[in-house]
């Protein structure tokens, strides 16, 4: 099946350990995608965080909402300002 | 896709959140200061109302969404079955033919097509896949004056479409045919010609008595063949009925003066009479005869009344009742329209001369005029 990251990584001749953190896909600003979070630390409609692996994901912006959610990924959509990754 | 709605207190509720995505995809998470909202699958709804008990949880509300909240009624046991046999009958009924139509025909009767069906053992409620279309179009085909049919099954219906031969009735008889003409005044609107040659076109006036259609057609070699005319034209006709009115009219007026006088005859002889003095100017007869009696004698006694009558002159004020006078003229003209007719417009026209008010009210009506 197609794999978006391992496309990439096929591409450009990187590792495969190059994945094995978080993957995040910003659409418009309108949609950020995440791959391999570990979880929610926030919500809210200005600031939603999420957990990664040896830190933490900062989505800040307005009406922000998660659109979906599993135990890997999650789609969160509104009016995305800035992505933190700290 | 989300299906069942949860709303809980916005407390703590990240953490619930790690909990639930670990099993299940959670939606549409709305957090505000006083609750949080969120959707899962309605086959997860259990399991997750268990584990927000679990964590202390006082779900504020929950429903269920989109299609899964109209079939959450569907949860009666007859209900469903009931569905499922429906839906059972319904795919058995695709496999047959609930309803044959049979179109085209005008002098061949349903009754002569309906035999070729019994002969290939098809009626209502036969299997769509045991009628052969082909053999039943030609068999069709050999009926007396079809010259085509087509047969095909549409849904549940089997439709027969025959196309029946045409007859060379039309050319016969020449030279005994009169032509159509208008019964009516009025202006072609429309023309349906079945058979015959038109002698007029959309737009034309035509006036009682004019030719609409010859009773002939030409040939392609430009010989005249002699048809009975047919044909469906219809005219705007127009009704105009016409009211005058003067500004002052003079009016019959009965006085309450009356003198009367009689005579009594025999077999024709006057045997007495009164002869009062009639003073009117102006006086109207009334006459009666009668028998004086039952008895066998023809005596006959004779009444005349004279009624004093006088004219005036009245001013009719006119453009004070001019409503009253142009209802009347409708309604004198309405008296000209049958039930049948077809109203297509109304209109009057006020001419004045002199002392004289002319109203002319005109309905046209849309007719067939042949």
């Amino acid at each position: 099946m197609f794999n978006f990251f391992n496309e990439i990584i096929g591409d450009y001749g990187l590792e495969t350990n190059f994945i094995n953190s978080f993957n995040i896909i910003n659409m418009s600003n309108k949609l950020v995608y995440i791959e391999g979070h570990k979880g929610v630390i926030s919500i809210s409609k200005e600031n939603i965080s999420i957990r990664v692996k040896k830190g933490v994901l900062c989505v800040i912006g307005k009406h922000l909402q998660i659109k979906r959610i599993s135990h890997s990924t999650a789609v969160i959509v509104g009016e995305i300002k800035e992505i933190e990754s700290y | 896709m989300k299906q069942y709605k949860f709303e809980i207190p916005s407390l703590n509720t990240e953490k619930l959140i790690n909990k639930l995505i670990l099993e299940f995809d959670i939606f549409d998470i709305k957090k505000d200061d006083k609750s949080c909202t969120f959707f899962c699958k309605s086959k997860n709804k259990k399991q997750i109302e268990k584990i927000l008990k679990q964590f202390g949880y006082n779900i504020k509300s929950k429903s269920y969404f989109g299609l899964a909240k109209h079939l959450k009624n569907v949860s009666s046991l007859g209900i469903i079955i009931g569905i499922a046999v429906s839906l059972a009958l319904y795919i058995l009924s695709t496999f047959f033919i609930s309803d044959v139509l049979i179109v085209g025909n005008l002098s061949i009767t349903s009754n002569q097509i309906m035999q070729v069906l019994e002969k290939h053992n098809i009626n209502k409620w036969s299997l769509k896949s045991s009628i052969d279309v082909k053999s039943l179009e030609k068999e069709l085909e050999e009926i007396k004056y079809v010259s085509y049919a087509s047969v095909i099954i549409k849904g549940n219906a089997l439709i027969l479409n025959i196309k029946e031969q045409l007859t060379n009735n039309e050319i016969v008889n020449i030279g005994t045919f009169q032509p159509l003409v208008a019964k009516y005044d009025g202006k072609v609107t429309s023309i349906k010609l079945i058979q015959g040659t038109s002698a007029v076109k959309v737009g034309d006036i035509v006036k009682l008595g004019d030719v609409l259609v010859f009773p002939y057609v030409l040939n392609d070699d430009g010989t005249m063949l002699s048809v009975q005319p047919l044909a469906d034209i219809t005219c705007d006709v127009w009704i105009t009925t016409r009211l005058e009115v003067k500004d002052k009219e003079i009016k019959k007026i009965k006085t309450n003066n009356i003198v009367s006088n009689y005579s009594i005859s025999f077999m024709g002889i006057n045997l007495y009479s009164t002869n009062k003095e009639i003073a009117f100017v102006d006086y109207e007869i009334e006459e009666k005869e009668c028998y004086l009696s039952n008895c066998i004698l023809p005596i006959k006694i004779k009444y005349t009344n004279y009624y004093e009558f006088v004219f005036e002159e009245f001013d009719t004020n006119f453009e004070e009742n001019k409503d009253k006078y142009i209802e009347k003229t409708r309604q004198m003209s309405l008296l000209n329209v049958k039930e049948y007719d077809i109203i297509k417009d109304e209109s009057y026209v006020i001419n004045k001369q002199g002392e004289t008010n002319t109203i002319i009210y005109t309905i046209t009506l849309n007719k067939l005029i042949t």
